[in-house]
């Protein structure tokens, strides 16, 4: 059993307040579901935020792996609700594995920077390499490290969410991480903890090479703009070789 | 994006006066490599040419620019001692006989700007290597308040320039006034993993500084000693 990354299973229940401002990537990933074929599975799934939708504009299934127990349960309880078609697993995406060959993974809101080395990285990729059939996509997005924001927020609390949420926020650049403690209705109550290892283009690059998969596109935004010297996001399409 | 501008040559020697810490580090490496010694982008011979001097033997230096080659030249003749100079791209090397020890002092390995570059680059150096020969390198940890402080603006040492960063291509442009810009392309932990095991080379030691110092939270360069395994 590998040690679990991510720390959010403490967090299912404000994880819903703590992500709802972020809907851009919704449509990125619905669209890419819409035009791939085959089996969707979405990593590090969470409460469901992105697979809900995925399901409902597509009406196909989607296979949501976590290994949050509690994320989990909160999602199951957001599937019912809304009445489609999402089926959730307890497992690592380290560990991935389908039935079925699958035409799109995908990995919304920086999740696969929850994984602290290269091995763990590489391991992920070539995992879902060998779970996409030829010709399937994988998607995902992760921040740019930007200078001036780090330098903004490293060290400061910052206010979300009209100030019922506070994030603290530390840079350690030897490490490549960013350690985020979230404080969710007052300081007096113990914060949520998560690390995120930024990662540069040219370790993305290795990493799709390693596995064997190639650059389809690399956007800057979940728009689809081209990638550029502005940009602050990556947003990453790759392909298996059909 | 071309890395290196020639122009760059001509304050060379000024621009790299401070940097002394690293020759001993490379030196005593030298000292312990039983075999040939080799290094990428040897520049105008700053460390080569000590350490020829305290190896008493020659050293293979490889650089892709004339005008540093021909400094090197030089310098080797001035200090006499042997340097076996060639012009040729670090992504090509190539040598007639197995290096026991291959090294790339100030941070040259990040004037490849890609993946590719690098991969390739670190693949050829473990082909050039002996069973249990070593490469070792150092490189800066990418620190944002160096970047927030220094993006765009000048700085009179050790020679007039301003650095320009492209975080999005992790790289920075060292201008230098009146001509000659140098592009280093930066590196996280990560990748420098990532090319040590796709090369199916082994992780010696991660150094934090030259004295040999551990590689911690605090520190700010990477100084890495990798091996072929035997």
């Amino acid at each position: 059993m590998m040690a679990a990354v991510g720390g959010f299973d403490a967090w299912a229940g404000d994880y819903d307040a703590w992500s709802g401002g972020v809907t851009a990537d919704i449509p990125f990933y619905v669209g890419l579901a819409l035009e791939t074929e085959g089996p969707l599975v979405e990593l590090a799934v969470g409460t469901g935020r992105v697979a809900i939708p995925v399901a409902r504009q597509t009406g196909r299934r989607v296979l949501g792996i976590d290994n949050a127990p509690r994320m989990l349960e909160r999602a199951r309880e957001r599937v019912a609700e809304a009445g489609v078609d999402v089926e959730l697993r307890l497992a690592d995406m380290r560990e991935l594995e389908v039935d079925e060959p699958a035409g799109l993974v995908y990995c919304p809101f920086n999740a696969l920077l929850a994984l602290p080395t290269w091995a763990d990285k590489r391991q992920v990729f070539e995992r879902v390499a060998a779970a996409l059939r030829p010709g399937g996509r994988f998607a995902w997005d992760a921040m740019v490290l930007d200078p001036q924001t780090a330098a903004r927020d490293h060290g400061a609390a910052r206010p979300r969410d009209g100030g019922r949420v506070w994030e603290y926020v530390e840079h350690s650049p030897a490490d490549n991480r960013v350690d985020v403690a979230t404080y969710v209705g007052g300081f007096d109550r113990e914060p949520q903890r998560i690390s995120l290892w930024w990662a540069t283009r040219s370790e993305w690059e290795g990493l799709l090479e390693s596995a064997g998969l190639e650059v389809e596109e690399l956007c800057g935004w979940f728009d689809r703009r081209p990638f550029d010297e502005g940009s602050r996001e990556f947003v990453w399409i790759a392909r298996k070789p059909g | 994006v071309t890395s290196w501008d020639e122009a760059f040559a001509e304050r060379y020697e000024e621009w790299s006066a401070d940097m002394t810490a690293d020759v001993p580090f490379y030196v005593e490496l030298a000292r312990e490599a039983d075999g040939p010694v080799v290094e990428l982008a040897v520049g105008n011979g700053r460390v080569a040419v000590p350490v020829a001097r305290a190896v008493r033997r020659t050293v293979i230096g490889v650089d892709s620019s004339p005008a540093m080659l021909a400094q090197a030249r030089e310098n080797a003749k001035a200090a006499g001692v042997e340097l076996d100079l060639r012009q040729g791209d670090m992504r090509d090397l190539a040598l007639e006989e197995p290096a026991a020890l291959v090294y790339c002092p100030y941070r040259a390995l990040l004037h490849l700007p890609t993946w590719a570059d690098r991969r390739r680059t670190f693949e050829r150096v473990a082909a050039a290597l002996r069973p249990g020969g070593r490469f070792a390198w150092n490189a800066f940890a990418f620190d944002h308040a160096i970047a927030a402080r220094l993006d765009g603006h000048r700085q009179e040492e050790p020679v007039p320039h301003e650095l320009r960063y492209d975080v999005g291509d992790n790289r920075v442009d060292i201008v230098l006034d009146g001509g000659g810009t140098s592009s280093l392309w930066w590196a996280t932990r990560n990748e420098w993993l990532g090319l040590i095991d796709v090369a199916g080379l082994e992780v010696e030691a991660l150094y934090g500084g030259f004295d040999r110092r551990p590689f911690d939270e605090s520190s700010r360069e990477y100084v890495w000693v990798a091996r072929k395994p035997s």
